[in-house]
């Protein structure tokens, strides 16, 4: 973490962005596509809203490219609610992440639910005041979006299925990988920083020249790369955990299965299509934030799966025509 | 300013009860705020437990001191309305004004503007008021604030659950006599502030944190810095009042 700088006023450093994810802790956040659903979001006890056109359920039922929302849309939700709101823009987009920042955003989601627009790099989110979450699937993925600024990390599971099978094999993987870095030996530790620095260099594949080389990515040279990423690998290995604030998102429907993430050492939850695609929105989002509370007493989620009418209709990840964990790398 | 000064060398006062320090986990920094107590036991030599408060139950074994963290002042209120947490800690502040409170950021919003019943302070506060995220920063705080003499004690104890790592804060060395590294995060401004309260941190000239009687609100976070001497306070008044 860097140095407080105590002689003058700083916007944008680490410790602010990273600090605006802590306040996050034990917190749900979720999608709303109108003011009025972000007003229920507020009322029901939300941390954060995300501000969309449409939730992930429903870009994914209707195909095509999906992109950054509109300003007018991100601006109503901004006037009608005191919590912090988040917007999604492309991954690799930081013309759309520029805009939503310039609209008052306080963080935006890097996200594979919208249409990837760069195949080979993710945002330079050093270069913004505002901070950014982004989704992994293993704590390789983790470690480079902290490298390249990430305040926030969110597993990304398997947005608008409603089914919870990949937020929790994403969590497990994440923690597995961890344990295992943390009894890793010198050799061990060395493969890792060089598995996850050589995602950097996928461009290379892309070109038909037969000596083609990288020279230098938008988040420094292989050796800058490697310093980096051994720094992150040496912050998980002392504290045990992925050293920024950690929630789950994609495919959270239910009370219980927002207690079952949070007892997979999640810091708080993401819903998305699970709040307004069920039967009763606002007892929908009393009930998941109750069960996020209270994750660790068994008498309160039942509490709050009893408050429930149906949730939303779920998804079997097989049958899916497009896998939005696999967009970014 | 006495803040800052180390205690050693000093008389001892010497209880035989370990302090116990109530953490209202609501939601938000609150694993940030059980690092930074264990951290300032140990700088003191005090043995501290932490007392995770989720329930209004919770706080039937007692508590020397409670701290109200960071996080969203809506989500807390909302989070309390199953189980009342919120009206018992009110209850306990309300018991005896003397009662070591400290409060950061949403902590301060729920001590100046309680859902019910009357402030805890004689202040006005001001949600969000210097602006969105981007507007955050953080700058140097002037601090009048003096630490009091605690007594030598064992091990610091804390747990807050089974599953969640803490997050480590940064261990840079920070602080410097006067001024405390101040974290401003989407912060409250206090807009008026009454007779009964005197300033203890002010930056630019505006005040960021005021004490009455026991209760400390501060619009910025210390527990996001390594910087514990908000924490020692805490520990210091608890200690005091338990020795007595």
């Amino acid at each position: 973490m860097e140095e407080l700088d105590l002689t003058e006023l700083r916007h944008g450093t680490d410790l602010i962005k990273k600090g605006f994810a802590r306040m996050q802790q034990g917190g749900v956040i979720m999608d709303v596509v109108t003011p009025d659903q972000a007003a229920l979001a507020e009322e029901a006890g939300a941390t954060a809203v995300m501000a969309l056109e449409r939730v992930p359920s429903d870009i994914r039922a209707d195909g095509g490219v999906a992109r950054m929302s509109h300003p007018e849309l991100i601006e109503g939700i901004i006037d009608c609610t005191s919590i912090p709101v988040m917007a999604k823009a492309r991954i690799g987009h930081a013309e759309e992440a520029r805009v939503l920042e310039a609209l008052g955003v306080d963080m935006v989601d890097e996200s594979e639910v919208l249409t990837p627009a760069d195949p080979f790099f993710h945002i330079d989110k050093r270069k913004f005041t505002i901070p950014f979450v982004c989704g992994c699937t293993s704590m390789g993925e983790a470690v480079r979006r902290i490298h390249e600024g990430a305040a926030m990390i969110r597993t990304k599971g398997e947005a608008g299925t409603g089914n919870v099978v990949c937020a929790v094999q994403h969590a497990r993987l994440v923690k597995s990988e961890i344990e295992w870095l943390q009894q890793a030996d010198e050799s061990g530790i060395a493969g890792a920083i060089e598995d996850i620095a050589n995602e950097f260099y996928r461009i290379e594949e892309a070109s038909s020249l037969v000596d083609f080389e990288l020279l230098a990515t938008p988040f420094g040279d292989m050796d800058e790369l490697s310093a980096g990423i051994s720094s992150i690998l040496d912050d998980i290995r002392t504290m045990g955990r992925l050293p920024v604030v950690t929630f789950s998102a994609g495919g959270i429907a239910t009370p219980a299965d927002a207690a079952l993430l949070m007892q997979h050492g999640m810091d708080g939850i993401f819903v998305g299509s699970g709040i307004f695609k069920s039967e009763d929105p606002k007892t929908t989002a009393d009930a998941i934030v109750l069960a996020t509370h209270h994750f660790d007493d068994a008498a309160k989620v039942a509490e709050a799966c009893a408050m429930m009418a149906s949730p939303m209709p779920g998804l079997e990840i097989d049958d899916l025509e497009v896998r939005l964990e696999e967009r970014g790398w | 300013m006495a803040l800052n000064r180390r205690v050693e060398g000093r008389v001892a006062l010497r209880c035989a009860m370990s302090i116990r320090i109530g953490l209202a986990m609501l939601q938000g920094a609150r694993h940030e705020h059980a690092q930074a107590i264990a951290g300032a036991g140990e700088e003191l030599g005090v043995e501290v437990e932490i007392k995770v408060l989720r329930t209004s139950s919770d706080l039937d074994g007692g508590i020397d001191a409670l701290i109200l963290p960071g996080g969203e002042s809506t989500t807390m209120r909302i989070a309390s309305r199953h189980q009342g947490l919120l009206e018992s800690l009110y209850e306990w502040m309300n018991d005896d004004p003397q009662r070591p409170v400290l409060g950061t950021c949403a902590g301060a919003i729920l001590m100046c503007s309680p859902p019910s019943g009357p402030p805890l302070l004689d202040a006005e506060i001001s949600r969000n008021a210097w602006g969105r995220q981007a507007k955050s920063f953080q700058a140097p705080v002037a601090v009048f604030l003096d630490v009091e003499v605690v007594p030598p004690a064992v091990t610091t104890s804390v747990s807050t659950d089974s599953v969640h790592h803490p997050l480590v804060v940064s261990s840079d060395g920070l602080g410097d006599g006067e001024t405390f590294p101040g974290v401003f995060i989407r912060a409250p401004r206090f807009s008026s502030i009454g007779t009964e309260t005197t300033v203890v941190a002010e930056f630019d000239g505006e005040v960021v944190g005021i004490l009455q009687a026991g209760r400390l609100a501060l619009t910025f976070h210390p527990e996001l810095t390594s910087d514990r001497r908000f924490h020692r306070w805490i520990i210091s008044q608890a200690t005091i009042r338990a020795a007595a």
